[in-house]
């Protein structure tokens, strides 16, 4: 019934100024999927859009078809223009390298960007001599273990030394020792 | 390396062809197509510096336009009468003896020129925009400020070029036929 009303009413051999636009478009490659099945189901029960459609279609291939016509060669030659007599610069060129010729820039981002990829993908897969980077990471771990649990001894001999052992086993019998010295010093004097 | 000459040499290499091309369908006349595009390249070197070189494509396609308006306005004031219609048509059976299948591709060619010829025969608005979108290659919006009209104007003005081009190619099979 939609079809229907895309034909004029006075005349149902001419086509509607909308279904032609709707054919030009698709002919021509500018209408999008859902606007390309609408005229594929309309032309399939219409034999003059069909034809209309063909007829639109063998115009735009002839015309996508059109190259730009070649400039001749002596137009070019023919101007001959002075060159500019400037001093070289490294700025300038640097300038022209990035902005007149787009080509280097992307090249030069090409394999920045390369480089930097790769040296991550690298990174991420580098080897100590056969290991992989998670076995050198447990042995990283484990040797810090290792060394917190030689820490602790150290710091609880430590602790014994200084707490048990120094003043009850050297400091006690030294003071002993100095006071019977000192006692037998005082007992001679008295005696003298 | 100069800078300037570096410049104007890529712009060239770059929009040569579209410039000519553009004059030739403009103008219809190889003259004064080489003529328009000579002028475009000498505004090209004289402007140089004054252009970026990202915006230059819709400026340079700009001024070609407004060069091939003037040739156009000049040629109406003296009544100027060309008829180099045949050249492609000539050019485009001369380049078919290279081809694999001849027959096959005289009629490619001929086919080509037909359409090339009935591009000719659109008035002026719709030629540019039908030949800027379709040959040139450039987008609505930049059509739209190549030829300073709003971008639905230019939708317009293409949809009318396509119908009256197939107008013309139906006239020109009828009249063949007959």
């Amino acid at each position: 019934m939609k079809s229907m009303k895309l034909f004029k009413p006075e005349n149902n051999l001419s086509l509607s100024e909308e279904i032609e636009d709707l054919i030009i478009k698709t002919a021509y490659k500018d209408s999008n999927i859902w606007e390309w099945i609408k005229l594929k189901i309309l032309s399939a029960g219409n034999d003059e859009i069909k034809k209309l459609w063909d007829e639109y279609r063998s115009t735009a291939e002839s015309v996508h078809s059109i190259e730009p016509e070649k400039c001749p060669e002596n137009i070019i030659k023919n101007l001959s223009i002075e060159s500019f007599s400037e001093k070289p610069s490294l700025i300038r060129d640097l300038y022209t390298a990035i902005f007149v010729k787009p080509i280097f820039t992307a090249a030069a981002i090409t394999i920045l960007t390369a480089v930097i990829i790769t040296s991550v993908i690298l990174k991420n897969n580098y080897e100590y001599e056969g290991y992989k980077k998670a076995e050198v990471e447990l042995a990283e771990r484990q040797t810090q273990y290792a060394l917190s649990v030689i820490g602790k001894v150290f710091k609880s001999t430590k602790r014994t030394l200084v707490d048990d052992i120094i003043p009850v086993k050297v400091s006690k019998p030294i003071n002993q020792g100095i006071e019977t010295v000192n006692k037998l010093f005082k007992s001679e004097g008295e005696i003298k | 390396m100069k800078l300037a000459q570096t410049k104007y040499n890529f712009l060239i290499q770059q929009y040569k062809n579209n410039i000519y091309s553009y004059s030739l369908y403009m103008l219809h006349n190889k003259a004064d197509a080489e003529d328009v595009t000579q002028e475009m390249l000498i505004k090209i070197w004289k402007n140089v510096n004054c252009f970026n070189i990202l915006s230059a494509k819709a400026w340079i396609i700009k001024s070609t336009h407004n060069l091939c308006v003037d040739c156009l306005r000049k040629r109406k004031a003296f009544s100027y009468k060309e008829c180099s219609i045949d050249d492609y048509l000539s050019e485009s059976i001369m380049d078919c003896s290279s081809g694999n299948d001849p027959q096959n591709l005289t009629h490619i060619k001929m086919l080509t020129s037909r359409v090339k010829e009935t591009i000719q025969l659109l008035p002026e608005k719709l030629k540019s925009v039908f030949v800027l979108y379709e040959i040139q290659g450039l987008r609505y919006k930049e059509i739209s400020k190549v030829l300073d009209m709003p971008i639905n104007s230019v939708k317009v003005y293409l949809f009318r070029a396509r119908k009256q081009l197939q107008k013309e190619l139906k006239c020109y099979e009828e009249h063949e036929i007959v």
